[in-house]
C-alpha cells in the first residue's frame, strides 16, 4: 500500500513547528523559536519554488 | 529595521536566544513559577551594558524550556530533539536502524531536527526525506508493474 496523496499533521494550531511566526503582542510579529534561516540551502529555496509562495530573505546590510 | 512588518514605525523587537538553562528543575520548583525570575535576570544583564534596554521594553513573551516543550512539542525544549554528538548522527539519528528517514510504519516519513543532518533550519532532513519517500514510490510502481506482467 502506498499512499500518493502526503497528509500533514500538526498537534498545535500554527504549523510550521519550530519556524513559524507568531505575533507575540498586537502589531509585534517574531519568528518566536527559531533564529536562524541563513542555512537554508539555495538548492532547496529553488527547487520548491519558495519565492513563488511567499518567500523572501532579507539580509543584513 | 530590516523587516518592517514586525514591529510598528519607530519600535523594534529585541529576539534573545539565552543559553543555558537546566530543562528539568528541582521536584519543588517548575518553570511556570521560574519563568518571570529568569526573565528578569536576564534583562538585568543586558541593561548592566545597555542602561536603557529595560526602560525601552513595551512588552515581552518568553519561552522557558517547559513552554518549548508544551507548544512547538520540544521535548526538555530542545530545539535539535536530541543532542548533536557523534553517537547521535548520520545513520544514528534518531536512533541506529532507523537513519533513513522511514518510520516503523510503513509509509510515515520522518524529517527535522531529529533526522541527519539535524537542525539549524537548513531544509535537508525534509528534502532527503523526500527523496526517500520518491525512491520507494518509484519501487512500489516498478513493483506493481512486474506483477502486472507476470
Amino acid at each position: 500500500m502506498f499512499m500518493t496523496d502526503p497528509t500533514q499533521f500538526d498537534a498545535v494550531i500554527i504549523g510550521g513547528g519550530a519556524a513559524v511566526t507568531e505575533e507575540f503582542l498586537p502589531a509585534f510579529r517574531n519568528s518566536t523559536a527559531s533564529y536562524s534561516v541563513s542555512l537554508l540551502k539555495p538548492k532547496i529555496v529553488r527547487a520548491m519554488d519558495l519565492a513563488r509562495h511567499g518567500l523572501e530573505l532579507k539580509l543584513r546590510p | 529595521m530590516i523587516d518592517p512588518s514586525l514591529a510598528p514605525p519607530g519600535q523594534h523587537v529585541a529576539s534573545l536566544f539565552c543559553q543555558y538553562f537546566a530543562p528539568e528543575l528541582p521536584a519543588v520548583r517548575s518553570w511556570q513559577d521560574a519563568r518571570a525570575k529568569a526573565v528578569e535576570t536576564i534583562i538585568d544583564t543586558i541593561t548592566e551594558v545597555a542602561p536603557n534596554f529595560r526602560g525601552s521594553i513595551l512588552g515581552q513573551m518568553a519561552l522557558s524550556s517547559m513552554d518549548l516543550e508544551t507548544k512547538p512539542g520540544l521535548v526538555g525544549g530542545d530545539i535539535f530533539h536530541g543532542q548533536i554528538r557523534l553517537d547521535q548522527l548520520f545513520s544514528a539519528r534518531p536512533a541506529l536502524g532507523h537513519g533513513d528517514y522511514r518510520s516503523p510504519i510503513a509509509g510515515l516519513y520522518m524529517c527535522g531536527s531529529s533526522t541527519h543532518p539535524d537542525g539549524g533550519v537548513t531544509g535537508v532532513p525534509g528534502h532527503n526525506a523526500a527523496r526517500e519517500l520518491l525512491r520507494d514510490r518509484r519501487r512500489h510502481a516498478r513493483n506493481n508493474k512486474a506483477r502486472a506482467t507476470a
